[in-house]
């Protein structure tokens, strides 16, 4: 290619860049180098042609309110996205909240404070039901005669430190009083367990077993001494009649 | 943060859109569907759903809305979204379909898709026949480029956009469209040889 055509050819692409190509283009219809130079001088022909029939083609039509009926579909399309991520939200079942759900959720908490309060009742049940041996007193009080007595000459002693005894003689206070509860508490706590029963019949009936209990072990005054006067004749009167010798 | 491209209106629409103006995106898609339906219908011929690719653009506009800082003309921005969607029609091969739908339905119903480029500038029955034909083979042509040809041809011949924009668009060089167009315009000139000797006569 010479020169002059590479420097046409850069015009001619110069001037179809152009919005108005095809003015360009007829400008460069009287450039002197088309005088001599058949090749351009085709080309540019060509590209003129070109120009025409590309410009010929119609504009497209456009369908009527296209924008006002692509804004209504971008809307449904957000409309339908918003309720999708809702449905995909639902599908999780550990983010839906089943009916009657606090109700059941409350009844659960008050299941584990009953069962937490029955487990602290057996433990202060086992706390309190303290076995005490049997004649604890005495033992101890047997194991310290010697330690008493040895412990005489210091008299003086001890005697300097009045706290010291008036602490030991709490000890046996209580000491004692351990040993003598057993006893009485049983059945104070089994008169008491029988007056709450509501039923008359079972109160009677311990009562009864009760009364028959003293006498077989034979303890006809301590059993005499609960009942009424009226009761305690009927009673001797039943043991001169041999039926309560056995 | 202002840019070189804040008295392009749709430019200005976008950022009214984003300070929460929601009646701004409704006068983007007044003034740019129009646009953006007449590229597609010369990029992928007569189809049925360019409609619904209209839709498509402007549904990317909108999950574009937080993100979007204006680098050029609005109408650059929303082109290169066209023409993605356009190309990834193409892929998937029913834009290769539409090139026969649309000679099929004008064999068919006697140019019954080429009556939906209306010319209001046919001045006769017989004219608008012989015109008919021209048409269809300068469109035919056209559909024959290969894609990044024919969008950059479009839109330097029909939105007159600088080979700069149109760089852009295509997101490539301006010297690589120029070497586009001109090779998209070799192309032409061969495939519509007979037309154009025609047309010089």
């Amino acid at each position: 290619m010479k020169p002059d055509c590479r420097s046409f050819r850069h015009r001619l692409e110069h001037a179809l860049e152009g919005a108005r190509g095809s003015v360009e283009l007829t400008s460069l219809a009287w450039h002197e180098h088309l005088l001599g130079c058949g090749d351009c001088r085709a080309l540019l022909e060509s590209e003129e042609a070109l120009e025409i029939l590309l410009a010929s083609l119609p504009e497209p039509r456009l369908p009527p309110q296209l924008a006002r009926r692509v804004l209504a579909r971008l809307r449904a399309v957000e409309e339908q996205r918003e309720s999708a991520l809702d449905r995909l939200l639902e599908l999780d079942p550990a983010a839906r909240a089943p009916g009657g759900l606090a109700g059941r959720v409350l009844a659960g908490l008050e299941r584990e404070r009953k069962a937490a309060d029955e487990r602290l009742n057996a433990l202060l049940e086992q706390a309190r039901a303290v076995e005490v041996p049997a004649r604890l007193a005495q033992r101890v009080l047997a194991h310290l005669a010697e330690e008493r007595v040895l412990a005489r000459p210091r008299r003086r002693i001890l005697a300097r430190r009045p706290a010291q005894l008036v602490a030991l003689g709490v000890l046996l206070g209580v000491l004692a009083a351990w040993a003598l509860w057993p006893e009485r508490a049983p059945a104070r706590r089994e008169r008491e367990l029988a007056h709450q029963s509501a039923d008359p019949r079972m109160l009677e009936q311990f009562e009864m077993l009760q009364q028959w209990e003293l006498l077989r072990r034979n303890d006809l005054d301590t059993l005499l001494s609960t009942l009424p006067p009226g009761d305690q004749l009927l009673l001797e009167l039943g043991s001169e009649e041999g039926v309560l010798g056995g | 943060m202002p840019s070189d491209f804040d008295d392009d209106p749709g430019v200005r629409w976008m950022r009214a859109w984003q300070a929460g103006d929601e009646t701004a995106f409704d006068a983007l898609v007044e003034a740019y569907s129009g646009q953006v339906y007449a590229l597609l219908t010369r990029f992928l011929g007569p189809r049925a759903n360019r409609e619904d690719l209209v839709q498509e653009v402007f549904l990317r506009v909108v999950r574009a809305r937080e993100r979007y800082e204006p680098s050029a003309r609005f109408s650059t921005f929303l082109f290169r979204i066209a023409y993605n969607i356009s190309v990834n029609e193409t892929q998937r091969g029913i834009a290769r379909e539409a090139g026969n739908v649309e000679l099929g339905d004008e064999s068919q119903s006697g140019g019954g898709a080429l009556a939906q480029f209306e010319d209001e500038r046919a001045p006769s029955p017989g004219a608008a026949l012989e015109r008919d034909d021209v048409v269809r083979e300068v469109r035919a042509a056209i559909a024959r480029l290969p894609e990044a040809q024919r969008m950059a041809l479009l839109l330097a011949k029909y939105e007159e956009l600088p080979y700069g924009e149109i760089a852009q668009v295509l997101g490539s060089s301006e010297k690589a469209i120029k070497s586009l167009i001109h090779r998209a315009r070799e192309n032409l000139r061969e495939s519509l040889g007979a037309l154009l000797e025609e047309e010089q006569a």
